[in-house]
Order: structure tokens, then C-alpha cells, then sequence
């Protein structure tokens, strides 16, 4: 089994970093109604380095005290004494006391996680760059917070230093916290305003630039790696280590958390395009602002490819797309191009039949295989077709060395379809983004007898 | 209580034209019967009944799950899921924010 294979890989290369050993999981989930579904936390928990050894579902109204009811904590004991699990992960929004009392219930050193902690812990091992690390360490401090505000509330009931008292209240955590925020925010900030100065630097250099966005484990890595030409981008790589790496990729949720900015050349015009970390369902909203930074790279580009896994049953591929859509929604700019990845898994037939029942979230979406590359050819149509409108322009100069440098400045930054040369002049005609005419135009305009016909 | 209606023509990332609105007031408390009576009524007001989906976020009904609520509704009822849908109840608000003072 692949996904196995894999899962080994991940925790030895997890294990190699913190030296910790093989951590055994009980996974467990309650619903308010129907079944349970567990595949999702069970992937998360094998992403972070856990073996599943067990699982445990209800389906009942939210207990106040162990969000279970207590006779399914007692068998979450069991079950964790039987397989001598070293923590229980569970797939709920779970308060802190509700925690505090399953934990309570437990065998000492088991420790519960809740989806949050282990997705931040995922994202802790893979953060590998300044941003990455600082992202998910806002994520942190955010969970933590109203935790702290609790403790210090609780303390403060019955606690008081009194007059001339040396004491303090446990509000100094809390101070610590928000202060810590702010200055990781400051940092953020100055890293977001770099990056936004980055892309328009990079469209000024007539590159349009494409994200990449999806669920988690849509196989956007994979997309980009096909379509991407086997140039790096050069521009700044020494202050950008993550550019130096190829994007990862592995049947593994969050296998990509920065962000991987590669050159993709279509038919005529450059293409940037970016690579980002993968939706995924039921997140906190401050999590999803910590990440805010790394979204913006989806938020501001010209163009967006919301790729989805066409494997999956339609119904999950709806949730998928909602979440996606829901991430996107008020804060992106750009025109959404879906594309059904992992074609080549499906049955003939069943592409038809989940196009047309997913009409209402991805009209018509483009169908790929990033793995055999069946589609790329039309996906790179698509984009070319969807992105921003190119304007035309005819030159005409005169030939002079600075009007030389001008046609291959047009050249570097637009595509030429026609260039004639007569005895006195040259005429350039070409296709560029509006604000590359314009300025085309005004460097023409410089040259001493250059005309626009 | 207001509630607005907005018919409108979308894709899945925006709106391609509003065909027309329908509202209504009511003074009772917002429980979810008088909520979804109240919404029942406003998509009543339509110029003209659509032949698409009524749609609407979560919060309002609630969080009770789309095939209770659907009941009360034609031809079938469903939350939001596209940006096109959410940009339509987003107008519906604004419709019925601004409505209100009007009709209560």
C-alpha cells in the first residue's frame, strides 16, 4: 500500500528532525447525526507522524462535559490501554475543560489532540522558511490565547495578591501572548508588503502570474511540476530558499505549506506560476488569517486554478470545491478556472456524469491527468484564453540604437508577431499586457521621430 | 424581522444579472419557523417564481440540516456553495438591511 509506504517515509524524516519515537494514535469523532466519516483525521494523523492503531466514532449531541458520552470515554480508555496508544486525536472542535476531562479519564501521558493542534503540528514540522515558521507560530499563539484568558480568569477568582502582595495574576501569560502577536503581525507585514512589491515588480516584467489553489492532496504539486519549464526562477533566489526546492509532492495531505514559484512558458505569453498550501474543511477562521500571507498568493493573481481530485465520489468533491470556494470567496480577485485532476483513475463515462453534477460550483471545468499529462495541452490553452486581454500595437521607429534596445525591451516583456525592417525605420508589431503598451508608447515617444500608426 | 429575495442569474463566480427581488416583514420573534415562514413569504413576492434553487447561508436557518428546512420550499432548497451564490446572499442582505426601515 502506497499511502503506508509513505506515511513510514514522512515519520522517519520526522523522527531524523526530533529524534522522537513512533508515536501510536486512538482517532476518534462524534456527529450529531449520521456516520462518522474517520479517513480524513486518519490522514491528517499519519501526515504528522502518528500510526493509526484504533478508531472510535459516536453519533450523539454534544456531551458539556466530555463532548462524548461517558460511557464511549471509558471505552476510548480501554481501547487506549489495549493498544497502548501514546495520544488520542479527536476530529472535533473540543473546549479546553472538555479536554482537560477526557484527558482526566485517560491513562497518565496520553496525551488528546484536537484536528487544530494536529494540523499546526503538521504545519510545524514542514515550515521551513522565516514566513512558514512564523505563520504557524501566530496560529499557535491564537489557539492558545482564549486558553490563557480562561486560566487567568479562573485564577483570578479566588486569588488575589492583595496590598503590598508580591504576587501577580496569571495575566502576564496573556500579556505575553498578545504581545508576541503583534510583533510576529509587524513581521508578517513587512514580509506580505516585500512579496506584494515581488509580484508587481514580477507583472511589470510582463509575467502574468497563476495560482495554483485547492483541497489539500488535489495534486497541485504534481500539476505545476507538469506544467512548469525546467527553469528556476532566478530573480532573488538567495533571499528566497523556497525557491530552491522543487515543490514536494506525495499522496500525503499539506505536503506543501509555503509557497513555489515556478516559470511556465505558454504558447505566447511568460507565465509565473505558484504553488500554495491546500484548503481544508472545517478551519477556525483565525488559522485560516494566520495563513493570510501565503494566501495571498492565490488572493492576488491574475488568474486562479481551483484543482480538485476527480477521483473522489461526487459528493466529496462538492465539499471540497464549497470549502475551496469558501476560502476564496471576498478576498480573491481573479477569473477560477477548475480543473479535474486525476483523470486518469476514473472510469469511461464518469468524467461525464460529475461534470454535469457539479455544474453549479465548477462550470465548465478543464480534465487532466497531472500524472500522465492527458489535458495539459488544454489547460495551457485554457489559461492562455483566460487570462487578462493582451492589447496589439504597431510601432513604427526609427533605427537608432535606442529604438534597437526598445524592440528587444518589447521583445523581453511582450510577443512580437511582426518585425519589418525598411531603410530608415522598423515596425514592430506586438501583443502586450495594457500597461506594457503604455509605456512602449512612451519610450517611443523619447525617440526623436518615432511615430504610432 | 425583514427578509429579502434576490432572483438572480449566476455562474459559479459571480452574478450575471438580478432578474428581480421580493421582500417581507414580520414582527415575531426570530424562531426557525417564523424564519423560514417569513423567508417562504419573501421568495413568494418574486416578480416571477424561479425555476432555480433557493439558496441561503447556514446561520439563518440556524444550522438545521438543508432537507428540513427545504420543506417549506420550491422547486428545492439548498445552502450556499458557490461565490456566485454567496455574492447573491450577500445582496439579499444589503437588500433587506436597507429595506428595513422602510417596512417596520
Amino acid at each position: 500500500m502506497t499511502g503506508e509506504a509513505e506515511g513510514n517515509a514522512g515519520r522517519e524524516r520526522v523522527e531524523g528532525e526530533n529524534a522522537t519515537n513512533e508515536r501510536r494514535a486512538v482517532v476518534a469523532k462524534r456527529v450529531d447525526a449520521g456516520d462518522a466519516d474517520l479517513t480524513e483525521i486518519s490522514q491528517l494523523a499519519a501526515a504528522a507522524g502518528y500510526e493509526v492503531v484504533d478508531e472510535l466514532s459516536q453519533t450523539r449531541t454534544e456531551d458539556a462535559a466530555f463532548m462524548f458520552g461517558e460511557g464511549k470515554v471509558a471505552e476510548l480508555r480501554d481501547r487506549v490501554l489495549r493498544t497502548d496508544a501514546d495520544a488520542v486525536i479527536l476530529d472535533n472542535d473540543v473546549g479546553p475543560y472538555q479536554t482537560f476531562n477526557i484527558g482526566g479519564e485517560l491513562p497518565e501521558g496520553v496525551e488528546v489532540i484536537d484536528r487544530f493542534t494536529l494540523i499546526l503540528e503538521i504545519f510545524g514540522q514542514r515550515a521551513n522558511t522565516r514566513k512558514a515558521q512564523l505563520q504557524v507560530e501566530l496560529a499557535q499563539l491564537r489557539y492558545e490565547l482564549p486558553r490563557a484568558e480562561a486560566k487567568a480568569s479562573l485564577a483570578k477568582r479566588d486569588e488575589r495578591p492583595g496590598f503590598m502582595g508580591l504576587g501577580e495574576y496569571d495575566e502576564s501569560v496573556e500579556r505575553d501572548i498578545k504581545r508576541q502577536i503583534s510583533e510576529i503581525r509587524d513581521e508578517l507585514d513587512s514580509i506580505a508588503e516585500k512579496e506584494q512589491a515581488r509580484r508587481e515588480q514580477r507583472r511589470d516584467s510582463g509575467f502574468d502570474l497563476v495560482a495554483l489553489a485547492g483541497y489539500t492532496n488535489a495534486g497541485k504539486s504534481t500539476l505545476m511540476r507538469r506544467l512548469a519549464a525546467e527553469i528556476d526562477v532566478d530573480e532573488n533566489a538567495d533571499r528566497h530558499p523556497d525557491l530552491d526546492t522543487t515543490a514536494e509532492s506525495q499522496d500525503m495531505l499539506f505536503t506543501t505549506l509555503g509557497t513555489t514559484t515556478r516559470r511556465a512558458e505558454m504558447e505566447k505569453r511568460d507565465v509565473l506560476l505558484t504553488d500554495t498550501v491546500g484548503f481544508i474543511a472545517d478551519l477556525p477562521h483565525w488559522l485560516v488569517e494566520s495563513f493570510e500571507s501565503t494566501l495571498d498568493s492565490v488572493y492576488r493573481a491574475d488568474l486562479v486554478l481551483l484543482v480538485v481530485d476527480a477521483s473522489e465520489p461526487v459528493e466529496a468533491m462538492r465539499e471540497k470545491l464549497v470549502t475551496s470556494h469558501d476560502t476564496l470567496y471576498e478576498r480573491n480577485e481573479a477569473p477560477i478556472v477548475t480543473v479535474f485532476n486525476k483523470v486518469d483513475r476514473l472510469a469511461p463515462g464518469e468524467l461525464a456524469d460529475k461534470r454535469a453534477a457539479l455544474s453549479g460550483v465548477a462550470p465548465d471545468p478543464v480534465a487532466v491527468s497531472a500524472k500522465t499529462g492527458a489535458g495539459v495541452a488544454e489547460l495551457r490553452d485554457r489559461v492562455e484564453a483566460e487570462l487578462p486581454e493582451w492589447e496589439r500595437e504597431r510601432l513604427v521607429l526609427p533605427v537608432s540604437d535606442d529604438a534597437m534596445s526598445l524592440v528587444s525591451w518589447i521583445h523581453d516583456h511582450g510577443h512580437v508577431a511582426d518585425e519589418t525592417y525598411a531603410s530608415d525605420h522598423v515596425t514592430v508589431d506586438f501583443e502586450a499586457k495594457p500597461s506594457i503598451v503604455a509605456r512602449a508608447r512612451s519610450k517611443a515617444a523619447g525617440l526623436a521621430s518615432a511615430e504610432s500608426v | 424581522m425583514v427578509a429579502a429575495a434576490v432572483h438572480a442569474r449566476i455562474d459559479s463566480t459571480r452574478i450575471r444579472s438580478v432578474e428581480g427581488m421580493g421582500f417581507a416583514a414580520a414582527r415575531e420573534g426570530p424562531t426557525l419557523d417564523a424564519t423560514v415562514a417569513l423567508t417562504a413569504e419573501a421568495v413568494g413576492d418574486l416578480p416571477e417564481p424561479p425555476d432555480g434553487p433557493v439558496v441561503a447561508e447556514g446561520g439563518e436557518f440556524y444550522e438545521e440540516p438543508a432537507e428540513r428546512v427545504g420543506l417549506s420550499f420550491r422547486p428545492e432548497f439548498k445552502y450556499v456553495e458557490s461565490i456566485g451564490e454567496r455574492e447573491t446572499v450577500q445582496a439579499a442582505h444589503h437588500a433587506a438591511y436597507a429595506a428595513r426601515d422602510l417596512l417596520l
